[in-house]
């Protein structure tokens, strides 16, 4: 393949080795509400070069930043590569899904659009059109519309490995959220070190229903397989929550061999689809990985009962700690041996603390492991005041990797709080045991509900312009729910005391907003009166002491 | 079985899918007026309400339907 410059790009060089020795080869198979579509690799190479030529149409240049707002078609993997193969800077967005308003989710971008000043938006013609009818300013950003591409280019003219290859836009509100600039070096790096750890071939088949825009789905089931030449199976996220078993249909009618799944996607499985484990057989999936939450043991034993009849054993159940700052995996257990479990005194889990193991039959907390760290990876444990702490003790995870992010997309202050002296402080509390590594939860307010991340400061802020509520005196915080696997959102507001707005109005006014901007349902709204949540002595608005209280008062414990 | 009969059992799975058994369900409701009725929850409450009425819902219908009313004439139609 003719390239325009010769400068050395690992990963875009294999994307273009793979287009000319394997063109007739499956790339993906796309599952979506008509069906099935087939990508091969000859078809991404059109696609991805049409695409490329599209942006050097619109006069972008290399290293320009690109939104992708596609929804579940083969354009979704066209654009993102085809940015790649010109040497642009490719960033997966989520769409709206069938609930959200359109307009209160498309004007939460105007301050994401400002902050980040992207070159090009990419998107169809309804979503181009959603979102001017919200008012968003594109301002001076190119629109590169679906239904006007053009024919393609021949020459592609990749970047240097170590510049910017993609953005990572995961977590945070819309306005907010943190782009996670990754190079192509630490991308390379990454997927080879990981390809490793879980024994990754071309006799793999990846089966997956996560969105791309969020890390578990954009690298271990779309770059890694692309890199390596695996065929992966992608079915409609949104399609697959109202049917869970067409991850089971694909994993055999393609002879699936490994499924990445946050934790609560193991619980839906089991309680929805698990009925019918019987009609399958997937002892011949290597690994489901359960990644990017805190896997839970009761989850994994859920699934492990819900789907003995379809041959599952507990060696294929795998735990993974990935993070968008190290491109994806930190540690990975064992392919091929269970996870190993440990009790631990739940009382003594306190950073600074030593973690303390209980003996069987003596009660305490069970927890998962996340594996070994990847051999390039250096795992340790900090004190508040990021003072190294010997293992086992409890403190914040600090990574150290020859792949970490360059940073966050204009924004050096959160950038050089973050990664400081070549390690990143990931914010997330854990310990080390043995060399494997444990992760507890979190240190500051990010909640993570079904997958999504969202930080409680953020909800609060969103809910603030409300009409009928004390402006400032809202909390929202997190409880576990173990039935559904996941964390669950719970919101306290008060009621400004001149408002004559009925508390039903209220609640359904702060589900639409928090739906709308975080696609997320809240479990539980609490209207009080003015005055009635707690303060600090430091004059904060404590969100453990006011979850203490409304659970005093009444509410349903989620247990 | 009548609609009141329906709504009585589409009330019962969605305070026990939702785990708020005491929440007031009415017909003009919609999804958005219930804490906890999120994209998977809305799953589980119709297997939940297929299996108290021994029927199989079609859900995708069930994404048309704007408020929890219009969910009892496709649950009649279920089989």
């Amino acid at each position: 393949m003719i390239t325009m410059n010769s400068a050395t790009n690992p990963f875009v060089d294999r994307l273009l080795l793979h287009f000319k020795e394997r063109p007739e080869q499956i790339f993906c198979r796309l599952i979506g509400s008509d069906g099935e579509t087939v990508l091969r690799w000859r078809d991404l190479d059109l696609l991805a070069h049409r695409f490329m030529t599209a942006y050097r149409r619109a006069d972008l240049v290399p290293g320009d930043e690109i939104l992708i707002f596609i929804r579940h078609r083969s354009e979704l993997y066209g654009s993102f590569f085809g940015a790649m193969l010109g040497g642009f800077v490719p960033s997966f967005m989520p769409c709206t899904s069938p609930r959200q308003e359109p307009g209160i989710y498309w004007s939460s971008h105007q301050l994401l659009l400002e902050r980040t000043r992207p070159a090009a938006i990419v998107a169809d013609h309804v979503t181009f059109s959603e979102m001017l009818q919200a008012g968003l300013d594109l301002g001076s950003i190119q629109r590169i519309e679906l239904e006007e591409l053009g024919s393609a280019s021949e020459i592609a003219s990749p970047q240097a490995e170590s510049s910017i290859g993609l953005l990572q836009h995961s977590s945070g509100t819309t306005g907010l959220k943190k782009g996670v600039a990754l190079s192509y070096s630490a991308i390379v790096g990454q997927l080879e070190s990981y390809a490793a750890a879980i024994e990754a071939s071309q006799s793999d088949v990846v089966v997956s229903w996560l969105p791309l825009y969020h890390d578990m789905g954009l690298m271990a089931c779309c770059l890694m397989p692309a890199y390596l030449g695996i065929p992966i199976v992608h079915i409609d996220p949104f399609i697959w929550v109202a049917r869970p078993e067409l991850l089971l249909d694909a994993l055999v009618d393609h002879h699936g061999t490994l499924a990445w799944l946050p934790n609560f996607a193991f619980d839906h499985m089991a309680l929805v689809a698990g009925r019918r484990a019987a009609d399958y057989d997937l002892s011949r999936v290597r690994a489901f990985i359960n990644c990017s939450e805190p896997c839970k043991p009761a989850s994994f034993d859920r699934f492990a009962k819900a789907f003995a009849p379809a041959g599952v054993r507990p060696d294929q159940l795998q735990c993974c700690y990935a993070m968008a700052e190290t491109v994806f995996a930190v540690s990975q257990t064992c392919i091929g041996a269970p996870a190993q479990r440990i009790r631990v005194d739940a009382k003594a889990l306190e950073r600074g603390q030593p973690v303390r193991l209980t003996a069987q039959g003596q009660g305490g907390t069970e927890l998962l492991e996340t594996g070994l760290p990847l051999p390039e990876i250096d795992v340790a444990i900090y004190d508040e005041d990021r003072q190294l702490l010997p293992n086992p003790y409890i403190g914040e995870i600090g990574v150290r990797a020859p792949f970490l992010f360059t940073g966050y997309n204009k924004d050096p202050a959160r950038t050089a709080e973050r990664l400081v002296g070549g390690t990143y402080f990931t914010r997330d509390l854990g310990f080390v045991l043995d060399g494997h590594v444990y992760v507890l939860g979190r240190i500051d307010d990010l909640i993570i509900v079904n997958g999504r991340n969202l930080y409680a400061h953020e909800v609060e802020a969103v809910i603030g312009d409300i009409s009928g509520l004390k402006p400032g005196r809202t909390v929202a915080v997190a409880l576990f729910d173990a039935r559904i696997g996941s964390e669950a959102l719970v919101v306290i507001s008060e009621r400004q005391r001149a408002s004559v707005r009925q508390e039903a109005e209220l609640r359904r006014d702060i589900m639409r907003t928090i739906y709308s901007t975080f696609e997320v349902t809240p479990w539980r709204v609490h209207i009080v009166e003015e005055g009635w949540l707690i303060k600090t002595t430091s004059g904060k608005i404590s969100r453990t002491e006011n979850l203490a209280r409304i659970q005093r008062a009444g509410a349903k414990e989620v247990t | 079985m009548n609609d009141d009969e329906i709504l009585a059992t589409i009330a019962a799975a969605v305070g026990q899918e939702t785990g708020n058994p005491s929440l007031e369900i009415t017909s003009d409701m919609t999804a958005s007026d219930v804490p906890g009725w999120d994209s998977l929850a809305h799953i589980r409450i119709l297997l939940e309400i297929g299996g108290r009425l021994g029927v199989s819902i079609n859900i995708e219908k069930t994404y048309r339907a704007a408020t929890i009313g219009d969910l009892i004439p496709i649950i009649k139609q279920s089989r």
